[in-house]
């Protein structure tokens, strides 16, 4: 495929065409993941139609019959990322943080401890059912941005590591490490906003909460 | 006696504090609950190969200790799923980006 100033007229609706059949179906997904990425329905307009805009003009790089969505999510985290680093907003914690983390399976034990607290009171997590959607992504908003995409590329979109891993730039190594930590993350952070609403009786956060004082948060 | 009042015990909630290996577990010639949990994400992210997603899904059948934790694992992902797939792209979006696709280059 040639760039676009090359092409007839003729060429250019069938590059038009071919790109509205196979990215533009995934408008909604692209919506999504970038509202995630900017925390905010404006930024993630913008952010949208740039990476469409993107996406177009360098369709020839795309290869027909592979994943357009993978594709799109990648131009779109890298779009996000170059306008981060523009506005010199960085985030000097987390990046310390990320930095820290290896590329092999986390050493960390495989039970988790999540399941030990649940293990009499709410084994099968129901409680994560009863949490509306707002809160939850509000957790998800809380995780550094590296974990924050592994988890919705994996767990929201359903992306293979493989494909995550290109997005992300990183070996699949990483990208487990990442899904590992964050969901460990999410879950710890809806326990015990689920404990402090009362979805999971007693619990000993809970107790620590009611000795200090401290009220549980709206529900 | 003993034996029976220890399998009853592992149905009940906060029946024991030490993982017991269940039938299918590896003392019976299966996956150990150790080899299970620590592929539980790779199994629930369709990411294992071969005989081994059978091999897990055997050992989450029949083992009670087991069986609770796969059941969360699988509430949270259904939850985040169902939270992070609600937004839909707005229609004036997709419009803007079908005009400026119009102005290339």
């Amino acid at each position: 495929m040639t760039p676009l100033e090359g092409l007839s007229a003729r060429e250019l609706d069938e590059r038009r065409s071919s790109f509205q059949r196979e990215a533009l179906p995934h408008a909604d997904a692209v919506y999504r993941f970038a509202l995630r990425l900017a925390g905010a329905p404006d930024a993630a307009e913008d952010l949208v139609q740039e990476t469409f805009l993107r996406a177009f003009r360098s369709w020839e790089q795309y290869t027909p019959g592979t994943r357009a969505k993978s594709w799109l999510f990648t131009i779109c985290r890298n779009v996000y990322l170059r306008q981060r680093e523009r506005s010199a907003r960085h985030d000097r914690i987390v990046e310390e943080s990320v930095a820290r983390e290896g590329t092999g399976s986390p050493g960390a034990s495989v039970v988790n401890p999540l399941w030990v607290e649940l293990k009499d009171r709410d084994p099968e997590g129901e409680f994560f059912g009863a949490i509306v959607d707002g809160r939850i992504l509000e957790a998800i908003q809380r995780l550094p941005e590296e974990y924050r995409t592994a988890v919705l590329l994996s767990d929201v979109e359903g992306l293979p590591y493989a494909d995550i891993a290109e997005a992300m730039g990183v070996p699949i190594g990483t990208v487990k490490s990442r899904l590992f930590r964050g969901r460990r993350q999410l879950q710890r952070d809806l326990y015990e906003y689920a404990v402090s609403v009362g979805y999971i009786p007693g619990g000993a956060s809970a107790g620590a909460r009611g000795a200090s004082g401290s009220t549980p948060e709206d529900a | 006696m003993s034996g029976i009042f220890s399998r009853l015990r592992a149905w009940l909630p906060g029946g024991r504090d030490v993982p017991e290996p269940a039938p299918g577990c590896r003392e019976d010639g299966g996956l150990s609950c150790q080899d299970a949990l620590a592929s539980v994400y790779e199994y629930l992210d369709g990411e294992l190969d071969g005989r081994t997603p059978a091999e897990i899904e055997e050992h989450f059948r029949v083992c009670a200790e087991c069986y609770p934790h796969l059941s969360c694992e699988k509430a949270f992902r259904e939850a985040l799923r169902r939270a992070g797939r609600g937004e839909r792209c707005p229609e004036r979006v997709r419009l803007r980006i079908l005009e400026s696709l119009e102005q290339e280059p």
